[in-house]
């Protein structure tokens, strides 16, 4: 299994989680999953079971991220490995869209 | 087929060969109908010459025959008779005499006007014609002259004994009434030979006349169109490429050849002269574009402290082929590109590289695979033991990078900037321990090696 996307939703708040992978192989499903979203007013990505994610599989992330914020939604991260975390701050995303949006999985 | 269509480009080949194959066939029709006037004309003249002979044995038989005597053989036809004899010892002296006479004897008209029969024939075979055998006439009108005076046959008449022309001539008694004719068949062998030899002739002539005209034709047309070889060899030069400047050609023919040949001499100079210039201009611009590719060597290896290599493709071969390979796999589509991670990750497992370190080069590999995927058709990732740790290689034939923004894709990480090209080269740069670069417009080579942690930094 490359990459599983789960959605939950509960008043008008999506949890999407996810489980395998992210990149170039993969990208595709994330954005397949963002886009079946309507009338949502916070989006949870949780990274909990991502086992590994490279700057392709990042860089999808912030253009969702960017478009949800443009869209008025609240987005989060939630539950990102360390491994993970590591690879989103080399390439700035916590620069760019804050650090409160950004929450690091309890070891 | 295959000889005519090579004899069709033989002759369609130059323009040499055209001309004097139509002149040979223009010249050959005026030769054959000269020739064949010619032969007409002596065919004639020699005809009549024969005419001529044939008429004047007859005329010498006739006078010699008494007519009074021959008359008697008329009134009384007796081949025993004395008469009969003396006429025949006189046509038999002529035939033994003359090799050419085959036949000879007297005829006599009948009461009809156009009846003939034999009187005395010269022949004493079971076969030879009597006294009052039936003359088959050919040519009533020469007959009918005969009668008068001596005369040959219009053409010659051939039959079982071959080719002959027949003679006549009157037999006259006293009192110069004619009485009877006298006939002398002559053969043609002798004309037939002199025709042959005629015919021999006539073609030798031919032979020679179009060889000779052949050949004349040829080098004239050589010399005139020397000129057109000149301006053919030098423009072959000129696409061979090793057209010498300083040579021009010399046509001084003064028509339009020599206009060509300056036209042409000209357009091969400015050819030339743009060539050069390109050359020069392109030398110019790789020396350059070398300049610029040291600079950006030599920058990226200092601010990197000789992590970051960028290698000519001459330098490059040394580097693929160091160390042990210990697996390869092809990187051409989406799902290839974690084929190479997990080989990666089990590779470095094996080897005992910390958790942390695997998981930095399996970003790295993930980074450069994607490169492959998204700029060439096709790569190769080789997984390489080296003395002191793993190295990775991943060719592709893609059609390379632009140094000029190497240094963005190095030093650049984030997506803050609106650079959009290759965030991977950051990652790359950060977590491989040295990179080897080299990139063309026939692919891109990328080395990484992964140190073993112990060895590190010593």
């Amino acid at each position: 299994m490359m990459l599983e996307i789960k959605t939950e939703i509960a008043n008008k708040v999506a949890t999407l989680h996810f489980d395998g992978f992210l990149d170039i192989s993969t990208v595709d499903l994330i954005q397949i999953s963002v886009s079946k979203l309507i009338d949502i007013h916070e989006v949870n990505f949780d990274f909990d079971k991502i086992t590994f994610v490279d700057s392709t599989g990042i860089g999808t992330i912030s253009k969702i991220l960017r478009k949800l914020n443009s869209e008025g939604v609240t987005a989060k991260i939630i539950n990102i490995p360390v491994g993970v975390f590591e690879v989103l701050e080399i390439l700035g995303l916590p620069e760019i869209f804050g650090e409160e949006i950004f929450q690091i999985k309890n070891c | 087929m295959g000889k005519a269509r090579k004899l069709k480009m033989w002759y369609q080949g130059s323009i040499k060969r055209k001309m004097t194959f139509k002149v040979a066939i223009y010249v050959s029709l005026i030769l054959l109908s000269i020739l064949s006037s010619y032969y007409y004309i002596f065919h004639e003249i020699f005809k009549e010459r024969f005419q001529v002979e044939v008429t004047n044995v007859a005329a010498t038989v006739a006078s010699l025959i008494d007519g009074q005597e021959h008359n008697r053989l008329q009134t009384h036809p007796d081949e025993n008779s004395v008469e009969y004899l003396k006429v025949q010892g006189l046509l038999q002296a002529f035939l033994t005499n003359n090799y050419y006479i085959k036949h000879i004897y007297t005829l006599q008209k009948l009461n009809g006007v156009t009846k003939w029969a034999y009187v005395v024939d010269a022949d004493t075979t079971e076969n030879h014609h009597h006294i009052g055998d039936n003359y088959a006439v050919i040519d009533q009108e020469v007959i009918k002259n005969a009668y008068n005076a001596p005369i040959a046959d219009n053409d010659f008449e051939t039959d079982q004994w071959g080719t002959f022309l027949s003679g006549f001539a009157p037999i006259k008694n006293s009192k110069g009434q004619t009485i009877g004719i006298v006939c002398v068949n002559m053969t043609a062998k002798n004309i037939i030979k002199q025709e042959i030899g005629l015919v021999v002739w006539a073609l030798f002539l031919f032979v020679f006349g179009l060889g000779l005209m052949i050949h004349t034709t040829y080098s004239a047309i050589k010399k005139s169109t020397k000129p057109l070889d000149e301006i053919v060899f030098s423009i072959r030069e000129w696409q061979l490429e090793n057209k010498d400047l300083q040579k021009k050609s010399s046509i001084q023919t003064g028509d339009e050849f020599e206009v060509l040949g300056k036209i042409v001499d000209y357009a091969s100079d400015l050819f030339f002269k743009e060539k050069r210039m390109l050359e020069e201009d392109l030398e110019k611009s790789k020396m350059e574009r070398d300049k610029i590719f040291n600079v950006y060597r030599d920058v990226i290896f200092s601010v990197t402290q000789g992590k970051f290599n960028l290698l000519n493709e001459s330098e490059s071969n040394p580097i693929s082929c160091e160390g042990n390979l210990l697996t390869e796999v092809k990187i051409a589509q989406l799902s290839d590109v974690n084929t190479a991670r997990v080989l990666i990750n089990k590779t470095l497992a094996h080897e005992t590289y910390s958790p942390e370190k695997i998981n930095h080069a399996m970003l790295c590999i993930s980074e450069a695979a994607t490169n492959v995927i998204k700029h060439a058709n096709y790569g190769v990732m080789q997984i390489r033991k080296i003395n002191n740790g793993i190295r990775v290689t991943i060719a592709d034939d893609g059609p390379g990078m632009e140094m000029d923004k190497l240094p963005n894709m190095v030093f650049l990480n984030g997506f803050s900037t609106k650079i959009s090209c290759g965030y991977g080269f950051g990652i790359i740069n950060k977590f491989a321990d040295k990179i080897y670069l080299t990139s063309s417009k026939n692919g891109t080579f990328l080395t990484m090696d992964f140190l073993e942690v112990d060895k590190l930094g010593i």
